[in-house]
């Protein structure tokens, strides 16, 4: 295609953690209205993908490098990430206690509008887009009342999250196991939501461990990862055979997590 | 220093110490004179007195003050559905106050007799100097006298405003009868370098509840020693939250007597600084009825070189079976150069007894800083979120939303100040 337009592309990415190194020549080109999907064993390297592209301290990048909408991504600070229409999905979204979900939603909001030179939302229309995309993922509005995933389960968090993401408006969203817990009823309300994201100009990397989500959310690509780099690049057809034959047929045998 | 020196001034400092004089005929000023001369035997309390090891008080004697004076036209704070009561300097202000309930009135517009018992004794303890002088000194603060039954239907929002080189002295009286109910929200503003020496004086009769609210948002660098002494009779109750924001030497004791059978006292407390502040919260609960129930939550949250001090001490006496009393301090570091200190006592003298305490000293959780900073805040608002969100713990139950947004907006204020500052430390180095 020739008027594809690039959002991400990752070459030849080196990092480190602790001074072991994770990711080892991670090559990835997304475009603009695509999903992507990332599988693979644990201990492959997903997770650590997801945090070196928003930027977690602890992560050492030795070598490659990562554009993101034509910038170079590794030299913006997370928030700075944030602001330029990055978003992560938390495999363990955090809890802080003391701040209601609605406040920090509108802080959230409101300092990347800032960032993108746009005025802050007035309170009349945050609430209603509180509302709608609330409704949307099935969060009561009493949740977001309360302290931000203070006493919320597992699901809750999830969902919780997505709400944030729909909130923020990204253009690429990396969701790192935004699956893992979730019944399935809950799986299709996350799955619902990150398909309400999807659009010409936004793209979206899912980062998942097991092939359930896809079954919701259908990519465009799926990649297998394993020791630190692709492995193997198909349709969606790919993930199914996964499912049946496993992570061993890809490259060594399967590592534990660190 | 000679005594003819003091006669003609309204200078008042502690070293060299010297007094305005005190004119007046009668037993009212007798006991005032009677006040400045227990204090000029027992000076300002020193550190090697136990309850004053970890404070300090050499910058305040280090400053001269002149009692009265006028203060600025600051912008006052007014709260929503709350009464207001002006003082400056210690005194009543009139034309910024509202009109008045039943049951309250300014203390200076009483008669001596009716304020002498009021006032005295003359506190004699060398630990609570500071209170003696607040009674040589003191001609106005709010009394609030309730009748047995009697509810306050709005909240009292007390201002005080203290001028540059002002000291103020005032005293507070609250006397609730049985079943009385109301609220008192404080706020403590001023600016430059002053002293606010208040002494509050609280008793509770059967049944009644008092919910007291303070925010101490002095200056940076003013002084504030404050004194609440409460006593609380059987089944009452008394509740408090003091958020402390300002000034660079805050003392705040509590002194709480738990009288009667199932008494009742939560207090619970915040203090947020930076640079040269320090910070203290000291109480004695003392148990002194069967039943009685008492929690003690402090919080505090330090930056660039500021100090916290809790002490809390329980005596729990004889014949205090089934007392209940915990106590927690809570403390964020933002930086190595802040210091918290911490120290929960117990004295028992009775069995079937249930006491706690707990104290924790940490820092930010850079995994929550991250979680924000992710979602667009930049490392700043993430800090000051946290922090504002560690304090704010202590005001989400509040019943009034008016009196916990006046008080969350200064912990948002101060969360604000001590992140900033933080982070120009951390780039320094």
């Amino acid at each position: 295609m020739s008027d594809t337009v690039k959002m991400l592309e990752i070459k030849n990415l080196h990092a480190t953690v602790d001074g072991k190194e994770i990711l080892k020549g991670f090559t990835l080109t997304i475009n603009a209205g695509e999903v992507h999907a990332i599988m693979g064993p644990n201990g492959s390297g997903k997770s650590t993908l997801a945090n070196v592209l928003t930027g977690r301290p602890g992560y050492e990048v030795t070598a490659g490098e990562v554009i993101y909408k034509g910038r170079d991504l590794l030299a913006l600070d997370v928030s700075e990430r944030a602001a330029a229409g990055i978003f992560l999905g938390f495999q363990y979204p955090v809890e802080i206690p003391g701040i209601t979900s609605m406040n920090f939603l509108k802080s959230a909001v409101n300092a990347v509008r800032e960032a993108r030179g746009e005025a802050p939302l007035d309170a009349v229309s945050f609430l209603k887009m509180v509302r709608e995309k609330a409704g949307y993922m099935e969060m009561p509005e009493a949740m977001l009342k309360r302290a931000v995933n203070v006493g919320f389960s597992g699901g809750e968090k999830k969902r919780h999250d997505i709400v944030q993401m729909l909130m923020l408006e990204p253009s690429l969203a990396i969701l790192d196991e935004s699956d893992s817990g979730l019944d399935i009823d809950a799986l299709k309300v996350v799955a619902k939501g990150i398909n309400a994201m999807r659009g010409p100009e936004k793209s979206i990397l899912m980062i998942t461990h097991y092939q359930r989500l896809l079954d919701y959310v259908t990519p465009d690509v799926v990649h297998v990862m394993k020791d630190g780099r692709i492995q193997r690049t198909g349709g969606k057809d790919l993930a199914l055979e996964l499912e049946k034959s496993g992570y061993a047929a890809f490259g060594e045998a399967e590592k534990v997590a660190s | 220093m000679s005594a003819t020196a003091d006669m003609v001034t309204d200078r008042l400092s502690l070293k060299p110490l010297a007094l305005p004089a005190i004119a007046g005929e009668g037993p009212l000023f007798d006991l005032k004179r009677a006040a400045a001369a227990r204090f000029r035997e027992l000076g300002a309390p020193a550190r090697r007195l136990e309850r004053w090891k970890y404070t300090s008080l050499t910058p305040l004697a280090g400053a001269a003050f002149t009692l009265g004076g006028k203060a600025g036209a600051a912008e006052l704070p007014r709260i929503a559905g709350t009464v207001r009561l002006v003082f400056v300097n210690g005194r009543f202000d009139a034309a910024r106050t509202d009109a008045l309930p039943d049951g309250v009135v300014p203390l200076g517009s009483l008669g001596a007799a009716d304020m002498l018992p009021l006032l005295g004794p003359v506190m004699d303890a060398p630990d609570q100097a500071l209170a003696t002088l607040n009674t040589a000194f003191s001609s106005d603060g709010y009394v609030v006298e309730l009748a047995a039954g009697a509810v306050l239907e709005q909240p009292l929002h007390i201002v005080h405003v203290t001028a540059a080189g002002a000291v103020a002295n005032p005293r507070n009286i609250v006397r609730l009868g049985a079943d009385a109910r109301a609220t008192i929200v404080e706020s403590w503003l001023g600016e430059g370098e002053y002293w606010a020496n208040p002494v509050t004086d609280i008793k509770l009769a059967t049944g009644a509840a008092l919910t007291h609210y303070k925010w101490q948002g002095e200056a940076g660098p003013a002084f504030h020693t404050a004194l609440t002494s409460v006593s609380i009779a059987a089944a009452a109750r008394y509740e408090a939250l003091t958020l402390a924001t300002g000034g660079r030497i805050m003392r705040q004791e509590f002194s709480i007597g738990l009288d009667g059978e199932g008494a009742d006292c939560r207090l619970a407390g915040a203090a947020l600084g930076h640079e040269a502040q320090h910070l203290d919260f000291t109480v004695t609960m003392d148990h002194r009825s069967p039943h009685a129930h008492s929690g003690q939550a402090f919080k505090s949250v330090l930056a660039s070189g500021a100090r916290s001090v809790f002490q809390g001490l329980v005596k729990v006496g004889r014949g205090a079976v089934g007392t209940d009393a915990h106590q927690t301090s809570n403390n964020l570091l933002l930086d190595r150069s802040a210091e918290a200190d911490a120290k929960p006592e117990l004295e028992i003298f009775a069995d079937d007894v249930a006491c706690s305490h707990g104290a924790t000293v940490g820092e930010l959780d850079e995994a929550k800083v991250f979680y924000l900073k992710s979602r667009g805040l930049s490392d700043e608002a993430a800090r000051a979120l946290l922090v504002e969100g560690f304090v704010a713990e202590l005001f989400d139950d509040l019943a009034d939303a008016a009196i916990a947004l006046h008080l969350r907006e200064g912990a948002q204020a101060a969360a604000r100040r001590l992140t900033e500052k933080g982070r120009r430390e951390k780039e320094a180095v």
